[in-house]
Parts: structure tokens; C-alpha cells; sequence
């Protein structure tokens, strides 16, 4: 009988728990609401999520192989209109810095960056004063 | 009118650096790419030539000439026009190269590359049924949107896979590397990947780091 009880009690609290920690960040939704939100004349390649986990989580990264000659546009998307702090920056095969969105004391909403050596960069997302540490962003492409 | 497929015996050639001996620890197969022919693609693997490696180089089974009706010839894998009995026959080509190559042996680690439309021919060929390899390197192409995905993330994901590219490859644009990393997705795999400082060619330098991986 204990056990049932326990069994009840615990399956109540996971009802009560799961859909308040999942429904913290939909940066799913945030990901795929920013699609719209691409620069005129890009063409879309992916939408990320940015999911800081509440603040327990410093960065967000990922990858992708860029080509040379071709203009890459990164737009990050949150709650509000503005970027609640998401800072998105770009280093290339080394490891090294070649474009971010926190520049001039300002922390801007997008990143463009000319591509001149095809290979493998990485898009990382950190927060700054972030309140929700969540949100989504989508990258595009020119020629 | 009927279309009419038939079977008749084929001879084609292939080329080898090097030969599989007691010593030999390395077989590389080597696809090249569009337009090339396997006696001249072959070349860019002499930096491997040693005891210990073996590269054979099989050709595309059709031949053309690249300018006119006249002058230099290269061979291509395939085309658009009756493509899936290209593919199948140059299966059963690269199967019979594989065969008399390695035999009953073992003991190689076998590396599958494949050079610009090559890397289509590999990836293909790879996802044959009970071939045995260790090593897959795509090299400055694209992994082709038809492969049997279910196999062919079973077969990938038990070798090390690499994507090779040079940084200043005119061939690989955003296009084909959006084509590129939607299969890796669906493949469910990670290659390595590795850039060099260089166009649409194959690396000395990027060869002989990746043999010694």
C-alpha cells in the first residue's frame, strides 16, 4: 500500500514538475519564429536554439563549414524586440574571433561576416545580462 | 520501343602504387573525380608510397574527351542518363577491384577516398552490403542525397569518417555545403573535418596528416 501511495505521489509530482521545467525555454519556437526574421536577399541555411537552461549554462555553440565568397548573416531572436542579452559571436577553424554582436559597448541583433576561406566555424551564443537566457537565431547566406 | 538491358563481360583497368605483401598495414582506394583518369590521380598519392601503404586507383567506366573530339580524355563515373545501371555497374567494378586487391586478407585497415565526384562513388560504394573498410574520406564533394540512409548511418558510423576541404575550393559553395550537412543530419554522423590552405586539389601535406591519423 506504501508503495502505491509513493508510486501516486511521485507520478503527481512529476505531473506538477515536468511541464513547468520544459516550458521554461521553447527555444525551439524562438528557432523557428526567427526564420522571417532573415535579412532581404539571404537564403536561409539553419535556425538554432539558444537555450541557456535558466543560466546554468555559459554558452550555446555550434558548427558549420562556411565558404569563401560568400556573405553570412546571423540574426538572433528573443522575447522582446530586443536580444534580452544573447551576444552571438563567430570564430573560424582556429579558434579565432573574426565577427560578434557585442562590438562598441552595444550589443547588436545580427552579425554579417564576408567569408574568404571555405572551412569549418563555429557560432557560439553567450549571455550578458540576460534575463531569460533563452531564444533562437537563424543563419543565412549570400552569394 | 523497348528499352533493353543486357550483361556481357566488361574489361577495365585500374592502377597501383605500391602492393599488398607481408609488409603492406595500409590499402587506400582511391576515387577520382570528374573529367580525371586514375593513371594521372594516382600521382597525388606518391607521398604514401611506402612499404607499409598500397593505393590502388580504379577508373570511372566511361571515358570522353574533355575538349571537342579530340585531345585530352577523361572518365566520369557517371551521368544523369541511365544512372542507376552506372551506379550498379560500377559497384560491381569497384567490388571486383576490391576482391582481387585484398583477397582473403584481414590484417589491412582499408581506406575508401573519394575526390570531388568521387566522394558520390565512395559514399555509394561504402554503403554496400558486407564491404569491409576502416576509414571513409570524402575529399572536396558532396555525400550523395540517395543512399539507402538506415544502412548507411549503420555502415558510416562504424568507420572514421573525414570531410576534406581546401579553403579556397571554387567548387564548394554554400549551396553544396547546405546540401552536405542536411545528409550529415540524416546520417546522424560527425565527421572530422579538415581545411587546407589550397583550391580543388588533393594535399600532399593534408595526405600524409590524415595517413597518420
Amino acid at each position: 500500500m506504501k508503495k502505491i501511495i509513493f508510486t501516486i505521489s511521485f507520478l503527481s509530482l512529476l505531473t506538477l514538475v515536468a511541464p513547468s521545467a520544459f516550458a521554461q525555454c521553447d527555444a525551439d519556437e524562438y528557432a523557428e519564429a526567427c526564420i522571417p526574421k532573415l535579412k532581404d536577399g539571404f537564403n536561409f541555411v539553419k535556425s538554432y536554439s539558444v537555450d541557456g537552461e535558466g543560466g546554468s549554462k555559459a554558452k550555446v555553440e555550434y558548427s558549420y563549414v562556411f565558404a569563401k565568397g560568400t556573405q553570412y548573416f546571423i540574426n538572433i531572436c528573443s522575447g522582446g524586440e530586443e536580444t534580452d542579452g544573447i551576444v552571438v559571436s563567430l570564430y573560424d577553424s582556429t579558434r579565432k574571433l573574426v565577427s560578434t554582436s557585442d562590438a562598441n559597448g552595444k550589443l547588436y541583433s545580427a552579425i554579417g561576416y564576408p567569408c574568404n576561406a571555405t572551412g569549418i566555424y563555429y557560432i557560439q551564443f553567450t549571455f550578458k545580462g540576460s534575463a531569460n537566457h533563452c531564444g533562437g537565431a537563424v543563419l543565412g547566406f549570400k552569394r | 520501343m523497348n528499352e533493353v538491358h543486357l550483361d556481357f563481360s566488361f574489361k577495365a583497368r585500374y592502377y597501383q602504387l605500391g602492393a599488398v605483401n607481408k609488409q603492406t598495414e595500409n590499402v587506400w582506394f582511391v576515387c577520382h573525380g570528374y573529367g580525371q583518369l586514375a593513371g594521372y590521380f594516382i600521382k597525388n598519392f606518391e607521398v604514401l608510397n611506402n612499404k607499409r601503404h598500397c593505393v590502388v586507383a580504379p577508373e570511372g567506366l566511361s571515358r570522353f574527351y574533355l575538349n571537342g573530339f579530340a585531345g585530352r580524355v577523361g572518365a566520369t563515373w557517371m551521368t544523369k542518363e541511365d544512372r542507376l545501371i552506372d551506379i550498379e555497374n560500377y559497384i560491381n567494378y569497384l567490388n571486383t577491384v576490391y576482391a582481387e586487391v585484398i583477397g582473403k586478407r584481414k590484417d589491412l585497415h582499408i581506406t575508401l577516398l573519394g575526390f570531388s565526384q568521387g566522394v558520390a562513388t565512395v559514399a555509394r560504394w561504402a554503403n554496400e552490403q558486407g564491404l569491409c573498410y576502416h576509414r571513409l574520406i570524402w575529399w572536396a564533394g558532396v555525400i550523395p542525397p540517395d543512399l539507402n540512409i538506415d544502412l548507411a548511418r549503420e555502415k558510416f558510423s562504424q568507420a572514421d569518417t573525414v570531410i576534406v576541404y581546401g579553403n579556397e575550393d571554387p567548387y564548394i559553395g554554400p549551396e553544396q555545403l547546405e546540401e552536405q550537412h542536411r545528409q550529415l543530419e540524416r546520417l546522424s554522423i560527425h565527421p572530422k573535418m579538415i581545411t587546407f590552405e589550397g583550391k580543388h586539389v588533393i594535399d600532399d601535406n593534408t595526405l600524409l596528416k590524415i595517413s597518420t591519423i
